[in-house]
């Protein structure tokens, strides 16, 4: 009989523990001189905007599900933050932290990817996107911050990998951490939804590629087509055809459907070059975009 | 007629059939002539700041795309918003990278520091804005999501924005707030002109709308400019995201009252930009309008449904239902000589709950009836010619 109970508890602790890992409950790294709150604050998608006020709506439209945010403290002032925003998948991970990403800080190996600005610390790993923050500024926070960062990454994927829809996009002349995700509104269009898209340098020139990544080429050839009645392109969309279109907005943009792929090029001034760029990134797309 | 209201209500998509815009459409391969349109923008002074503002702003706070920047400039929405913490930065950056193009003077540009620390950390992070901005100067700072007159009358801050003020790098200075709005509109009061534009959430479903609008009537009277957002009220009427706010009206709702000088809807493609613009020049709510903003009012507790339930309980035998309408008509859409024909229609000349000790009415909704009473039946004394 007191067998049986043991077996009982022990099973009801494994659920408990296995719930906590279903619904993401995280284990927050301890540090030497600093005391971690009694449990992280959690926050949903319906109150998540009472922590972030606005800047909620961005990370809904990556897909957010859950944050936790847990607290460090050394004095009663002195303070670091952890928030680990849960979003749908790796690539919306990705997708909100390029979002915030800025074009210079010190970039980390760390997660997939990852950098410290002043006393911020921000990467993405697996689902999630982790932010690490405080006010101080003295070598003692920043190397704890630093430490919480490494065990938290670890403790989430200790292998990390990055979305494999961004090896879709070419190295070539392709601009360090310039890759972004948008799941909707690229280009300020709303039919133009789930966009990868990099930029690159030739020259003098930057420019972009991007890739919608469509259902089927039904869809490809809808959002094309859109595109072409919204900015007055009088064509029948047809895969395989390059179209060049003036947009007022966004300047020259040359594209075409591949598979179940819109690609395109942006950016470029010479309308011949960026014809040219378009037709070897799709012979490259084609060779490695998933069917 | 509730179904159908109900219905009109259900727009998965805001921007397809809504798109027949009063303005022209924008359309990415041509060049619109928009003179006519910009010349019929509804456009407010900012309190006693001595800028002009369109009443439909733009929110760049979700924003990546320039595109939909130089779509607004082109319509004629030249004010835009952001703060030092949107998407990391980036919301300022590409604020940055397309006004460059633009004269300086075509444009104002508002952004948000919280509070900090030090004066030293708030001027600093200021800087940065600057910098990411490529500005010399922003025509309105605010100081972040101020809660409290506590914390609008930090010391430190004050010091802190008042020095960037003194530099030029400031035009303006202000709050924003997302919670309790009338205690921050009247620190901006009791500010005496420190404070020059207070950005509020304000839309028709927050409870204490009426409350609201009268701290705004003293923030005017004070020369306080007024800025709303979270107009859609989140973008929908229910929890599970079903049913979808009509933000034609919504905007058109808080607009009605003057002392609001503008909004700041988000605006993330140019379909919803062509979509808000519409609003620039016409702020008459349509009649479809209207009927979904009752729905709405159901939602925001202006709303009287009618059940009945209040009938025999008053003792004065009052039509209580009649009267909540009477305050909806009020205090939701100005329609106060419709307010007052409700009122009169029950020989009602001044507030009749004065004389009961007690309100022994009730109402499934909560309402504090005898108080929207006593407040709505002033109307009967007012002359007509004075009433909308």
């Amino acid at each position: 009989m007191k067998m049986s109970i043991s077996f009982r508890l022990i099973n009801i602790s494994l659920a408990i523990m296995m719930a906590g890992t279903l619904y993401g409950q995280t284990t927050f790294p301890k540090i030497r001189g600093w005391n971690l709150a009694d449990s992280a604050k959690r926050y949903d998608q319906e109150t998540l905007w009472e922590y972030i006020d606005g800047a909620a709506e961005s990370f809904l439209n990556y897909d957010f599900r859950f944050l936790e945010v847990m607290e460090y403290h050394r004095t009663s002032d002195e303070y670091i933050k952890a928030e680990i925003y849960h979003q749908g998948s790796g690539l919306q991970a990705f997708g909100i932290y390029a979002f915030e990403r800025p074009e210079v800080a010190e970039f980390l190996d760390l997660g997939c990817e990852g950098y410290m600005i002043y006393s911020s610390l921000n990467f993405y790993v697996k689902d999630c996107y982790v932010k690490i923050l405080s006010h101080q500024e003295d070598e003692k926070t920043l190397e704890a911050i630093r430490i919480i960062a490494d065990k938290l990454s670890q403790s989430i994927e200790k292998e990390p990998e990055k979305p494999a829809l961004l090896d879709l996009l070419p190295d070539y002349e392709k601009i360090p951490r310039s890759e972004k995700y948008f799941p909707s509104n690229y280009l300020g269009y709303s039919f133009l939804n789930h966009v990868i898209t990099a930029e690159y340098l030739n020259n003098d020139n930057r420019y972009s590629l991007f890739i919608l990544l469509a259902d089927d080429q039904e869809e490809a050839l809808k959002s094309l087509y859109s595109y072409l009645k919204q900015t007055k392109t009088e064509k029948e969309p047809l895969t395989g055809e390059i179209y060049r279109v003036e947009d007022i907005f966004n300047g020259l943009v040359v594209l075409t459907v591949a598979d179940r792929y819109l690609l395109g090029i942006l950016g470029m001034e010479d309308a011949d070059l960026a014809t040219e760029f378009l037709s070897q990134f799709v012979e490259y797309a084609t060779q490695t975009l998933p069917r | 007629m509730k179904a159908l209201n109900r219905r009109s209500f259900l727009k998965t998509s805001a921007t397809g059939a809504l798109g027949a815009a009063i303005i022209p459409e924008i359309k990415a391969g041509e060049n619109v002539n928009l003179a006519s349109v910009q010349h019929d923008i509804i456009r407010r002074k900012l309190g006693n700041t001595g800028i002009e503002v369109p009443v439909v702003s733009m929110g760049v706070g979700r924003c990546d795309s320039p595109a939909v920047i130089k779509g607004a400039m082109k319509l004629g929405i030249n004010h835009f918003d952001t703060a030092y913490v949107y998407q990391g930065g980036n919301s300022e950056r590409l604020l940055g990278e397309v006004l460059k193009t633009y004269p300086r003077d075509s444009f104002t540009i508002a952004t948000k520091i919280k509070t900090c620390n030090s004066k030293d950390e708030f001027v600093a992070l200021f800087y940065e804005s600057l910098e990411r901005l490529q500005m010399d100067y922003v025509d309105i700072l605010y100081l972040h999501g101020v809660d409290s007159e506590e914390q609008a009358f930090n010391v430190t801050m004050m010091e802190a924005m008042k020095s960037l003020k003194e530099e030029g790098k400031v035009k303006h200075l202000g709050m924003s707030t997302h919670r309790n709005e009338p205690e921050v509109l009247q620190a901006a009061v009791d500010s005496k002109s420190f404070y020059e534009v207070v950005l509020l959430a304000i839309n028709f479903k927050q409870e204490h709308y009426p409350r609201i609008r009268e701290k705004m009537a003293e923030a005017a009277k004070a020369g306080i400019g007024m800025v709303g957002m979270k107009v859609m009220a989140g973008g929908f009427l229910d929890k599970d995201k079903t049913r979808s706010v009509n933000f034609r009206a919504a905007l058109k709702y808080v607009l009605q009252d003057p002392n609001l000088h503008t909004t700041i809807p988000s605006m993330i493609n140019l379909e919803q930009l062509q979509d808000n613009a519409s609003v620039l020049t016409n702020l008459e709510l349509s009649d479809q309008e209207k009927s979904d903003l009752e729905v709405a009012a159901l939602d925001a507790g202006l709303y009287c449904n009618g059940c009945g339930i209040c009938l025999n309980t008053c003792k004065k035998n009052l039509n209580i239902p009649d009267l909540m309408r009477a305050y909806m008509y009020t205090y939701g859409y100005r329609e106060t000589a419709k307010a007052k024909d409700l009122i009169v229609r029950q020989h009602i000349l001044n507030n009749p709950c004065r004389d009961c000790m007690e309100c022994t009415t009730a109402c499934s909704k909560g309402f504090p009836v005898s108080d929207r009473i006593a407040d709505v039946s002033r109307l009967a004394t007012i002359p007509n010619e004075f009433l909308s």
